[in-house]
């Protein structure tokens, strides 16, 4: 009689070491071991045709967490949250049956120390965030939502992209929709700063009728403060533009001088003006003239700058 | 050679496997030892596919497995000296009626997921993450070690672990998994359970 548990045990090793693929000795090696005995061939044809076929479960990817199953995320006890503070990563997370999808958040991300940049979660709808130091990122996301709140610090997501449900992210007094992206956001006392790498993400002031909508695709950069929304497009994206909505002229100024050898300064007393707008971001002319036309200041040009007060 | 045993390998996956349930499931029925019947089945498949190297794939495969089985259990029983209360010709009867779907009709795509679901749930919460992430969201081994803060070589012990349970659950479709027990008592007469059952 053959030893079954045996030959599993070593055929389970080998689909699991197929499973991330082999080096060249060890296919050497597993080749050897196939060839042995025909048993070892056997045990392992239908453990590596079980495992394929489990495959059919990436299918199912809302389905899964419909179910009640426990939650994805590990949950950390008190010594392993001691042997994690090197990395300090913390995840907690609540049972199935206590988390209610709509109000509650179901997990809370924090990472202290963050040791490396490469680390990133995966989130259970297949999205990745790769967080900042000092960073708290409370996420609750389910089949049918998935909405994020960033508390403190900054986030970068890649969004596993679903029509149906959309991927929120609350940050400060903003709420930043995925469209089909990859983007990160970061929040501090002033406001905050949204980066789209990939795709586009609308951007919204909470709480506030009649505000429009801010719209970033890729390579654009989005910063707000309070009700301020300063939209940065990079010069290398396709419309190579700069808005801005209800941006203070200082900061306005601030974005522009990053693009420009020739500076932008702004008196004190001119700094708090409201603006809007968009141009070219190395059209200094036309935003002399923008500022000339609509909006009580003065304008100096010098050859080294422009000087702007009241 | 190479070429043989690859054709001979999809052959097997193709044919033979997908009998495991049927097979599981009679050789339970006949054979009294839980224990054993992993090692039965193990024993069927190394001589059908041996048969099948040295002689030619058989036309009618489910026909010459159950042939297979057959001589195993009547060997094992003359070995052991186990008191059938059923006859041969009962198990021969049983051999050539299909009781139930075909693997084709067992394979259908919501079965097959259903059954998935059940066998993850049978997982301890740590290998059933593992398996969730490498299979329904995609990730990498690796990956899968970064998100979860352990060692990659865990998360494939975890996959090991994985695996050996997604194949045992194909055999039950109630739902029940057959630990691999190694206690088992050999006696010189064991009692049949209610004698040979379809």
């Amino acid at each position: 009689m053959m030893d079954i548990d045996r030959i599993e045990d070593e055929a389970a090793q080998w689909v699991a070491r197929q499973d991330r693929s082999l080096d060249l000795r060890e296919r050497i090696s597993f080749e050897r071991w196939l060839k042995s005995s025909t048993a070892n061939r056997v045990a392992y044809l239908r453990l590596k045709t079980a495992w394929d076929g489990a495959n059919k479960l990436s299918e199912t990817k809302l389905d899964v967490r419909a179910a009640s199953w426990r939650p994805i995320a590990a949950k950390v006890g008190l010594a392993a949250f001691t042997a994690l503070a090197a990395c300090a990563v913390l995840v907690f997370s609540l049972p199935a049956h206590l988390r209610d999808e709509q109000k509650s958040p179901a997990v809370i991300w924090a990472a202290a120390n963050f040791a490396s940049k490469h680390r990133s979660l995966a989130l259970s709808d297949g999205t990745r965030v790769y967080l900042g130091s000092s960073t708290t990122l409370r996420t609750a996301v389910s089949g049918s939502t998935r909405s994020v709140t960033l508390e403190r610090g900054n986030a970068y997501f890649e969004v596993k992209h679903d029509d149906k449900h959309p991927f929120v992210v609350f940050a400060g007094n903003r709420k930043i929709t995925d469209l089909g992206t990859k983007f990160s956001v970061a929040l501090d006392r002033s406001g905050i700063q949204v980066k789209v790498r990939e795709g586009s993400v609308q951007i919204e002031l909470l709480h506030a009728s009649n505000s429009t909508p801010v719209v970033a695709g890729a390579g654009d950069v989005v910063i707000t403060k309070a009700e301020e929304t300063l939209l940065e497009m990079s010069p290398s994206s396709a419309a190579g533009r700069v808005s801005f909505d209800n941006a203070s002229l200082g900061d306005v100024a601030s974005e522009l001088n990053k693009y420009n050898r020739k500076k932008i300064y702004v008196a004190e007393t001119a700094a708090d003006i409201k603006i809007g707008g968009s141009f070219q971001p190395d059209n200094m002319d036309g935003f002399e003239s923008l500022l000339r036309r609509g909006f009580d200041v003065k304008v100096h040009e010098t050859p080294d700058g422009i000087y702007i007060s009241r | 050679m190479h070429d043989v045993n690859e054709s001979l390998d999809a052959w097997f996956v193709r044919e033979i496997l997908p009998l495991e349930p049927t097979l599981t499931r009679f050789l339970r029925r006949n054979w009294t030892d839980e224990a054993e019947v992993a090692d039965l089945r193990q024993e069927a498949y190394v001589k059908v596919y041996e048969a099948a190297a040295q002689h030619g794939k058989p036309g009618a495969p489910k026909a010459f497995l159950f042939k297979v089985v057959k001589n195993i259990l009547v060997d094992r029983q003359h070995k052991d000296k186990v008191i059938p209360i059923g006859s041969l010709s009962d198990l021969e009867e049983f051999a050539s009626v299909s009781d139930e779907a075909s693997p084709e009709q067992y394979a259908a795509a919501r079965q097959e997921i259903t059954r998935l679901q059940q066998a993850l749930d049978t997982l301890s919460d740590r290998v059933r993450e593992v398996v969730i992430l490498r299979k329904v969201y995609g990730m990498s081994q690796r990956d899968v070690a970064r998100n979860l803060g352990i060692r990659e070589n865990t998360v494939e012990q975890h996959v090991a672990k994985g695996v050996r349970v997604l194949a045992q659950h194909v055999e039950d479709k109630r739902g029940k998994v057959v630990s691999q027990s190694k206690r088992y008592v050999r006696s010189h007469t064991r009692i049949a359970k209610q004698g040979l059952q379809t």
